[in-house]
């Protein structure tokens, strides 16, 4: 005992002086891990004084274990500090082993460790807070769920394509297989003959058309592309034609889609004349049309000539006799242009009375159609004119004529009755108005 | 004097039949029968441990609600006030011990924000122990989903490190007369749903608390399950001493470094960067002396 009281005394002196040696060094060293070893020499271990002062605060001996409840569990391996998982587990074990210990030793007591059922009480931790650690544990849980969902989404939609077409093809291979196999039954039952009837062979089975693998007509509905609702909006309410009406008013007048060219003309739209009125005189009737005026225009050109020529000529000569007279003249000379190169004396004649038609007409009034005639008779005249002045000589020319003249042969004898007509009419009137003056006069 | 005489008539009457009426003492009824009982009864050991919780001042939000969780789980605790910082050790703390009655004391003792020691001390000339706390997890972590009976008295578990070294069982012995609740407290409830884990590894002494559920029928004690109910930490034996906050030293822990000198070490390791780039090239400077090349065949190649 004395040995041990001196020792720790001059442990203590010496532990001060090291000590203060030590905090010195270790500020000079660099190694941190090697100062600690050197300072364990020194410190103080009292193992008498603590199983003294042990003794002297243990409780006595034949107190019961039911006082302690203590137990001392064997830990078998040295656990890794920097480990926590395996620490923890330690631990865990160490108490799961202590408490079955001390439950047998309990239940050796006859006294009811666990708790019953119906038994409340205070706990440590409020209800709230083992709310908020509910909460908590059901989130998680939730977030892990999600994530294996998408997760799951994610592959499914890799394999899924992959899986669609093994699906088409396999159902195609059963369809073929299917197929292949009525068709060997139908052979077999052929080959080996049957008394059933005829109504077996006509059997149309649908898929033996060989039409099989061709895709049916059957469109999914409203997928277009432009289509915003889906292809689920109801089309078939409205009345068709309104909705085209519809369409076509929100394409004209309606707003968004392509900037720009909705409304502006394309090559296609200009000649569109779709929306005139297609000849019909509608609206302001005292608008003359362009038609009749280009019309109207002609013939009055072609009269105002005429009327021109002829008051010229009343001018010069007051009676009725030699405005007659002339006119005779001007079919004669007509006549003769036209007998020089023996043509159709029925074409001379004509204009003669077309002639005097005018003559005639202007006076009372203008008859549209033998106007129209007239200018017709009067081109051909020109064409007539024109191709003999070109030398009479050619033959050549001759030859077209001739052939101008056939092709108007059976024109001409409508014309004939005609102009007779006509040279009667105006020989009536003639004698009317030779009356007229006559009396006047 | 009516019992004086009744009493002499009785032992005259019938000395032996009659049991004899207890002798009133100022301490109480004796009786001469019981009184062999009592001195059983005096030998029959009664836990009457209360334990003193106190802080200091500035102490961190952690570590206040690891003490208020200690006093939750100690039934036979009292909380006291926030003790000045100045006035902590040697007499101050005992007296306050005293003034409450208690026989033990688990004082918290924040440093610098930071640090926190835990001083468990046996009034009124019981050993003292300083630890220092690390690894504080308090009973308010929502990973801790435990939860057990308010004063339930707990089981402890020992790994059996504690017996090889004489300080860790007098550590051991302090630790059950502190951290167990006695038999028949009045705050005590009476069933068995939690246990507390002390185990040393890496010199340090770690605790833990399970809350013990069965979900299986009650004689199957395979099915038992333990939950983490908290708070967890860490503790680090620093100094044993004899008294009570204070006294000679019995153990001091060789291995314990201080906070504060941890962290200078750390400053004086950046601090000391420029020097050691000095030092290192000195050091290359010597070698390159000490240990010449050899002239290069190759060097006038490329020269041009």
């Amino acid at each position: 005992m004395g040995i041990f009281d001196k020792e720790p005394v001059m442990f203590e002196e010496d532990g001060e002086e090291d000590l203060d040696e030590e905090a010195s060094e270790s500020g000079s060293e660099e190694d941190e891990d090697v100062k600690l070893t050197e300072p364990s020499k020194n410190s103080i271990y009292n193992r008498d004084g603590l199983l003294d002062k042990l003794g002297d605060i243990c409780w006595p001996e034949n107190a019961g274990w039911i006082h302690r409840l203590s137990i001392d569990v064997n830990q078998e391996q040295e656990v890794d500090v920097n480990d926590d998982l395996t620490r923890e587990a330690a631990f865990v074990m160490q108490a799961l082993e202590g408490t079955k210990e001390a439950f047998e030793k309990l239940k050796s007591m006859k006294i009811n460790c666990f708790r019953p059922p119906d038994y409340y009480a205070e706990m440590v931790k409020t209800d709230s807070h083992m709310e908020k650690v509910k909460g908590k544990l059901l989130s998680e849980k939730r977030k892990i769920e999600e994530a294996e969902e998408r997760r799951k989404a994610r592959e499914s939609k890799k394999l899924s394509k992959e899986i669609q077409a093994q699906k088409q093809k396999e159902r195609a291979k059963q369809k073929k297989e299917e197929i292949e196999s009525v068709k060997k039954w139908r052979k077999q039952r052929q080959q080996s003959g049957f008394a059933v009837g005829e109504k077996d062979a006509d059997m149309n089975l649908p898929f033996e058309d060989g039409k099989t693998f061709e895709r049916s007509n059957k469109k999914r509905p409203g997928v277009a592309p432009g289509d915003r609702s889906g292809g689920k909006a109801k089309r078939g309410v409205g009345n068709p034609n309104k909705q085209k009406k519809r369409e076509f008013r929100n394409s004209k007048f309606g707003s968004g889609g392509r900037k720009g060219l909705k409304k502006q003309n394309t090559a296609e739209t200009t000649d569109d004349i779709r929306s005139f009125n297609g000849g019909k005189v509608t609206g302001n009737k005292k608008r003359k049309s362009f038609c009749m005026t280009s019309k109207i225009s002609l013939l009055s050109i072609c009269t105002t000539m005429f009327d021109s020529m002829l008051e010229l000529i009343t001018q010069a000569a007051s009676n009725s006799l030699f405005i007659f007279c002339f006119c005779n003249l001007i079919i004669a000379i007509l006549l003769v242009v036209s007998k020089s190169s023996s043509e159709l004396g029925q074409q001379g004649e004509i204009p003669l009375t077309v002639v005097i038609n005018t003559c005639t007409n202007h006076k009372q009034g203008t008859y549209g159609k033998q106007v129209f005639d007239e200018n017709k008779m009067l081109r051909n005249v020109d064409q007539v004119s024109y191709s003999h002045e070109a030398p009479v000589v050619d033959k050549e020319e001759s030859g077209n004529i001739h052939h101008n003249k056939d092709e108007e042969e059976d024109d001409d004898d409508e014309l004939r009755r005609r102009v007779e007509e006509f040279i009667e009419k105006v020989n009536k009137e003639w004698k009317a108005e030779s009356l007229r003056s006559s009396r006047l006069v | 004097m009516g019992k004086k005489r009744k009493q002499i008539e009785a032992e005259v009457v019938e000395p032996e039949e009659i049991p004899e009426r207890p002798k009133r003492t100022l301490l109480g009824w004796k009786d001469k029968s019981l009184v062999p009982d009592e001195e059983t009864d005096s030998k029959v050991f009664r836990n009457k441990e209360k334990v003193l919780i106190t802080c200091s001042r500035r102490i961190n939000y952690r570590y206040r609600h690891l003490m208020l969780n200690m006093v939750s789980i100690l039934p036979h605790c009292k909380k006291d006030n926030k003790v000045e910082s100045k006035a902590t050790k040697g007499a101050t703390m005992n007296e306050l011990v005293e003034l409450r009655s208690c026989s033990s004391c688990l004082f918290f003792e924040c440093r610098k924000h930071k640090d926190l020691y835990l001083w468990m001390a046996k009034c009124p000339n019981g050993p003292s122990v300083k630890f220092l706390v690390n690894a504080v997890y308090t009973m308010e972590e929502l990973k801790l989903t435990g939860n057990h009976l308010k004063g339930s008295r707990p089981i402890l578990t020992f790994s059996n490190n504690f017996d090889k070294d004489a300080h860790w069982k007098l550590l051991k012995e302090m630790i059950i007369q502190i951290f167990g609740t006695p038999k028949e407290h009045r705050k005590s409830k009476p069933y068995h749903d939690h246990v507390f884990v002390f185990s040393i590894v890496d010199d340090h002494i770690w605790f833990r608390n399970y809350q013990i559920s069965d979900k299986g029928p009650r004689e199957d004690r395979e099915k038992m399950t333990l939950i983490e109910v908290g708070p967890r930490f860490c503790l680090n034996p620093i100094k044993i001493f004899g008294g009570s906050f204070g006294g000679p030293t019995l153990y001091e822990n060789p291995f314990f470094v201080s906070p504060n000198q941890i962290r200078a070490l750390e400053k004086r390791k950046k601090a000391g960067k420029f020097a050691k780039k000095v030092k290192a090239k000195t050091r290359r400077k010597m070698h390159e002396l000490s240990n010449p090349l050899e002239p290069d065949e190759f060097a006038d190649m490329w020269k041009e």
